[in-house]
């Protein structure tokens, strides 16, 4: 295999990105965690049980399924689907909560947090914690609380607290602040499960290594069906996790395109988007050094999305290193093109995705013609859409009404 | 890292248009009125976007003589370490109850001009009470460093102050500070007020 390793330096940069950028209170909790992760990492143990719970309580492998009235719909390449939202909660998320739940009981942490933008890591974390016992408290901005309302009454179901954040602009990005003076604070007896490959590290490595099952598995998949490997991978990138879950099998592969989609909101000239590789520029968020949408005094810009998951500002360092070196695409999608997409896919395959996934649907959409009938492209469909359907009928009314 | 008290203030100017800049000449106008030495707070992102070496240099013309970063690890710190050294400002650094030996010590080494000591785990705020693990923790930094140690984080009363001044050699008060500001009609006379008292404590030990 013609890979290229892309692990970080020992103090977590994916060349100039990454790092650790925090108060000091956090800093031995960090150097804790890489230690206990580096433990686990090699410990037959620690892998066996994450085995056993991913195939027998969170349904892995998900399939990668042959979208042929896509394909015919979209006339050019054949398009497969990964279906990780057919995994337990929905969405790719449970892949990263199932491991640092089990790293959390490793370390004797009972109280986990977490934070959430969709809704979707709220879910699979007070589901990982419920399984362990452990106690869980998820923050989520205000905002979202009331575009996810249904995911924050399952979270509760889940025994989780869900604790809606006020300040700033009440989203993803408020909730990670608030989350980690949390952890600031109890950082003693608390474990913060990040739901993204961002933050200081270890996390963006570790979230990689719990998601990296996605792109495995793909790989393995595809030369089963095609007996070759993909031309396209594409994926939605907010933070960027399942977008790194799926690419990491395929980093450095000779032919193999590797396409994160990021969200375009409202159209990159508008200044209302969420595309934080493709309009930000290099700056410091949630400690690490990576890509923020920011103005030129390095204050945070606020972003848009149709999907929560996508409304962030910053993306995590491995992104911005694989961009700058020419192993990754970044690409656009915007709140229109996504709602198509959501359609299309609930039309020509009985699906309905989640809104952060219909951005790498739209995409392929839009390129499939021009990739030709002889390509094979994959678009990891990391969450489910049910979720969505109340904000999608409420768009679709207004759009209705205006014509 | 900043509590809500500060992160209130800081929305709160910003929607009032103040920027870096316009912060750096508050510290010139603050120098040229005071002529204390000044210590400048702020997150790394924005003295990374205004360029180190030019922030550095900056803050020195405008007086100032030191910089705190609070999100910046000693890890992290080598390019504005340089560039504080190049301007003539000391880059001050955080040791927390967490920090092990061999931190403290790579946080000594790093520091000039004083060692900030957070004597509360958490984030900058008013507190009720002073955490006694702090009078543990200056002692601990005496052992790596002969600079000056100060406590900060969660002092917000003359009693705070008095007790932290018996065994460091600073007393940081942000939050109770800002509280003052933000709640007043008159701040310049509450707040001078407030930190009279805080230095008629000190003084007193």
């Amino acid at each position: 295999m013609a890979r290229i390793s892309t692990d970080p330096d020992a103090g977590g940069h994916f060349g100039r990105f990454g790092g650790k950028y925090v108060p000091e209170a956090l800093m031995h909790a960090l150097d804790e965690l890489e230690q206990a992760f580096t433990d686990a990492r090699t410990d037959d143990e620690f892998n066996a049980e994450l085995d056993t719970l991913r195939r027998e309580y969170a349904g892995r492998p998900t399939p990668l399924w042959r979208a042929r009235r896509l394909t015919e719909t979209c006339g050019g390449a054949r398009i497969y689907l990964k279906r990780e939202d057919l995994a337990h909660t929905g969405a790719h998320k449970i892949n990263n909560v199932l491991g640092q739940c089990l790293l959390a009981r490793r370390m004797g942490k009972k109280r986990i947090i977490a934070e959430t933008g969709a809704g979707q890591h709220g879910v699979a974390t007070a589901t990982a914690a419920a399984l362990f016992g452990q106690e869980c408290i998820v923050y989520m901005g205000e905002e979202d609380t009331h575009r996810q309302a249904l995911n924050v009454f399952r979270m509760e179901l889940l025994g989780a607290t869900v604790v809606p954040v006020t300040a700033g602009s009440r989203t993803l990005k408020d909730a990670i602040n608030e989350a980690l003076r949390d952890w600031v604070t109890n950082v003693e007896t608390t474990h913060y499960v990040i739901g993204s490959v961002v933050g200081p590290h270890p996390f963006p490595l570790l979230v990689r290594e719990f998601q990296k099952v996605i792109g495995e598995e793909t790989r393995a998949q595809i030369l089963e069906a095609e007996g070759r490997l993909p031309d396209v991978v594409t994926a939605c990138v907010g933070g960027g996790s399942n977008a790194m879950g799926i690419f990491h099998a395929f980093v450095g592969e000779p032919g193999v395109r590797l396409v994160g989609v990021e969200a375009a909101g409202r159209g990159i000239a508008s200044g209302l988007h969420s595309a934080t590789l493709g309009a930000g520029e290099p700056g410091v968020l949630h400690g690490a050094l990576s890509m923020l949408i920011q103005d030129p005094d390095g204050q945070v810009r606020p972003t848009h999305s149709i999907s929560a998951g996508l409304d962030y500002p910053g993306v995590g360092p491995e992104h911005a290193y694989l961009r700058e070196q020419g192993l990754a695409d970044y690409e656009t999608a915007t709140d229109d093109e996504a709602l198509d997409a959501f359609s299309l896919l609930a039309r020509t395959e009985g699906i309905l995705p989640a809104l952060e996934s219909s951005h790498a649907i739209a995409w392929i959409a839009r390129e499939a013609r021009a990739l030709g009938t002889d390509a094979v492209a994959i678009v990891n469909l990391s969450g489910r859409g049910d979720k969505d359907v109340e904000t999608v009928r409420s768009i679709m009314k207004a759009r209705d009404g205006a014509h | 890292m900043d509590g809500p008290v500060i992160q209130e203030a800081t929305n709160a100017v910003l929607a009032k248009g103040q920027r870096t800049a316009g912060a750096i000449e508050l510290i010139a106008r603050a120098a040229e009125a005071t002529g204390r030495p000044l210590v400048a707070m702020t997150y790394y992102n924005l003295i990374f976007r205004y360029g180190l070496d030019a922030f550095a240099h900056a803050l020195a013309d405008a007086g100032a003589t030191g910089a705190i970063v609070p999100d910046l690890s000693v890890e992290d710190s080598g390019p504005w370490r340089d560039a504080c050294g190049r301007a003539g400002i000391a880059p001050v650094f955080i040791a927390a109850q967490t920090s092990p030996p061999e931190r403290l010590r790579a946080i000594a080494a790093a520091a000039r001009g004083f060692v900030y000591a957070a004597s509360l785990l958490g984030v900058t705020g008013v507190r009720e009470s002073m955490d006694d693990r702090a009078r543990a923790l200056v002692a601990s930094i005496r052992e790596e460093t002969d600079l000056p140690v100060a406590v900060g984080i969660g002092v917000s009363t003359a009693e705070h102050a008095r007790a932290v001044a018996s065994y460091a050699d600073g007393v940081i008060v942000g939050s109770a500070v800002v509280k003052r500001i933000s709640g007043s009609s008159s701040p310049a006379r509450d707040v001078g007020a407030f930190v009279s008292d805080l230095v008629t404590a000190v003084l007193s030990t």
